[in-house]
Order: structure tokens, then C-alpha cells, then sequence
């Protein structure tokens, strides 16, 4: 996974991820061309889509860098995107505190 | 013996007067600046590493977690008052002497509503409320103090959190 934010790109291995979850309490509705820019913005590019949208899933992962430093990102995804993309992450390696196994798991 | 009496306290009075002179404001300055130092205690380190939020008790969500501890680093980064702010984990904060340890816990959290606030101004406050310890590489307390990051009006739930971050800065900023 490639984060890209304020002009840093990193790298993040699945395994590396300590946990990644989603929030299915959704805070705004996209549409139109803001569902395609909002595939994966992380926290502070979402401002500017809350201007016309209303409900996104908010996908959050922890990781450890190369020096063991903790890190965090959060992002606005896409309703209905971010338990698949969680999925996906967890098959490659991704540790979480969340079942992933079926959607009646998933988080309320 | 009369005449030679009279040279010493001729001699000894200005001196004893130039001493109570001196020592007058020295010891009413060593009083000032002692209270000026409870008050105005300043730090000075080279380091400061960020420990992951403790969400303890209270059911904070894990974005509000994460954005209360990037926010955190972020603004601490900007104050400049450390050459480095290391994350939690970070190896390369393990040799440094100086290193202060800044501590995070949730007390409170209500979570209220973006859609709320705009339309009605008035409701829908989003709130956390963080105790903030800051201790040195002894362990001793620096700061300890419950601090309360809100967004009443426009922007996400979220920006409680970046408002929080900003008054742990201030705090921050004062004591280092």
C-alpha cells in the first residue's frame, strides 16, 4: 500500500499493518465526480469533499515503519468501499482486532 | 585609641552600608525570580516522542485516535521547540537523554453531528477531553492536565481533534 500525503509518499507492507478497521457510521453521501475523487483521501483532503457529500466509509490503519515508529492514517473512502479494500489488506497480511469474516461482523 | 576608634567606624559604616545596599536587591531580586521560576518553569530538551493515544475507558473511535495523534504530532512539529519529535516505537529515541515523553488518555468523548452544526448552529458539538502528561526521562511529571479539544460550528467531527492538538501545542510552546 502507497500513502501519499502533504508531499510524502510511503510505503507500507501489509505486514506491517497492526490494525485496520472501518467505520460504518457513514457522515456524508458522494456523488457524481466526488465519488470517483474519493476513492482513498486521506484525512484532510476529505474537508473539501464534506462541502457537497454526505456519506463515506472512514477506513483507518495502523502501522510500523522500517524503525519500528507507530503511525496512523485515516481515510474517506467511498461508501461501501472500505470493508473490501480491509479484506483484501488482511489476506495480504494486515492484522486486525475486527472479524472480517462476512458482513453480519462488521462493525455498527 | 579615641582617634583610632573613630577611623575604623569611619571606614566600617560605608562599608557596611555599601553591602546593605548590595545585598537588598540582590535578595529582593532572588525573591522574584524565584516566584518568576515556579510560574514560568521552562525545559529545555532536545527530544520529545509522542506515545500512542490511550483510548482507556471511554469508546473513542479508532479515526479519532489516530487523527488526535498525527494532529499531535504535526503541531508539536511546528512549535520547533525540539529538533526531534519521534513517534512512538521509534528506536532512535532509545540513546537520547533528553527525551521527554509526551503521554495521551481519553476522559470524555461525545461525538455529534457535522449536518447538525450547519444547519442549526447551536447543536451537534463534537468534544474530546485528553489528559496530556508530559514526563521526563525520569518519569516525573512536567504537565498534567485535562485538556478539551471541540468543533461547534463548520468542519468534520474530526476537527475536535485538531483543535485539541492546537491548545496541547500552546501548552507546549510555554513550558519548553
Amino acid at each position: 500500500m502507497q500513502l501519499q500525503a502533504q508531499g510524502k509518499t510511503v510505503s507500507v507492507d501489509a505486514s506491517s499493518i497492526l490494525d485496520i478497521s472501518t467505520d460504518k457510521d457513514s457522515r456524508q453521501d458522494i456523488t457524481g465526480a466526488a465519488h470517483l475523487a474519493a476513492e482513498a483521501i486521506p484525512y484532510g483532503g476529505s474537508r473539501v469533499l464534506s462541502l457537497f457529500s454526505h456519506q463515506v466509509d472512514v477506513l483507518t490503519v495502523e502501522f510500523r515503519d522500517t524503525n519500528a515508529a507507530y503511525h496512523g492514517a485515516v481515510f474517506a473512502m467511498a461508501k461501501g468501499k472500505a470493508a473490501p479494500f480491509r479484506k483484501q489488506l488482511v489476506a495480504l497480511g494486515a492484522k486486525t482486532t475486527v472479524p472480517t469474516a462476512g458482513p453480519a461482523l462488521e462493525k455498527k | 585609641m579615641k582617634d583610632h576608634s573613630r577611623g575604623v567606624n569611619s571606614v566600617a559604616l560605608p562599608i557596611v552600608l555599601s553591602c546593605a545596599i548590595f545585598l537588598m536587591p540582590g535578595h529582593l531580586m532572588g525573591q522574584q525570580s524565584s516566584v518568576e521560576s515556579k510560574s514560568l518553569q521552562r525545559f529545555s530538551v532536545s527530544s520529545i516522542q509522542i506515545e500512542a493515544p490511550d483510548p482507556g475507558d471511554v469508546p473513542l473511535p479508532p479515526e479519532f485516535r489516530i487523527a488526535v495523534y498525527e494532529n499531535l504530532i504535526l503541531q508539536i512539529e511546528k512549535t520547533g521547540k525540539f529538533q526531534h519529535v519521534y513517534r512512538s516505537g521509534d528506536k532512535d529515541a532509545a540513546n537520547v537523554s533528553d527525551l521527554v515523553t509526551l503521554h495521551t488518555k481519553a476522559r470524555a468523548f461525545t461525538e455529534g453531528s457535522q449536518k447538525k452544526r450547519e444547519v442549526t448552529t447551536v447543536m451537534g458539538t463534537t468534544s474530546l477531553t485528553v489528559n496530556v502528561r508530559i514526563t521526563d526521562h525520569a518519569g516525573q511529571s512536567i504537565v498534567d492536565r485535562d485538556i478539551k479539544g471541540k468543533v461547534v460550528l463548520m468542519g468534520e467531527n474530526l476537527g475536535a481533534t485538531y483543535d485539541f492538538s492546537k491548545k496541547v501545542a500552546k501548552i507546549v510552546r510555554d513550558t519548553f
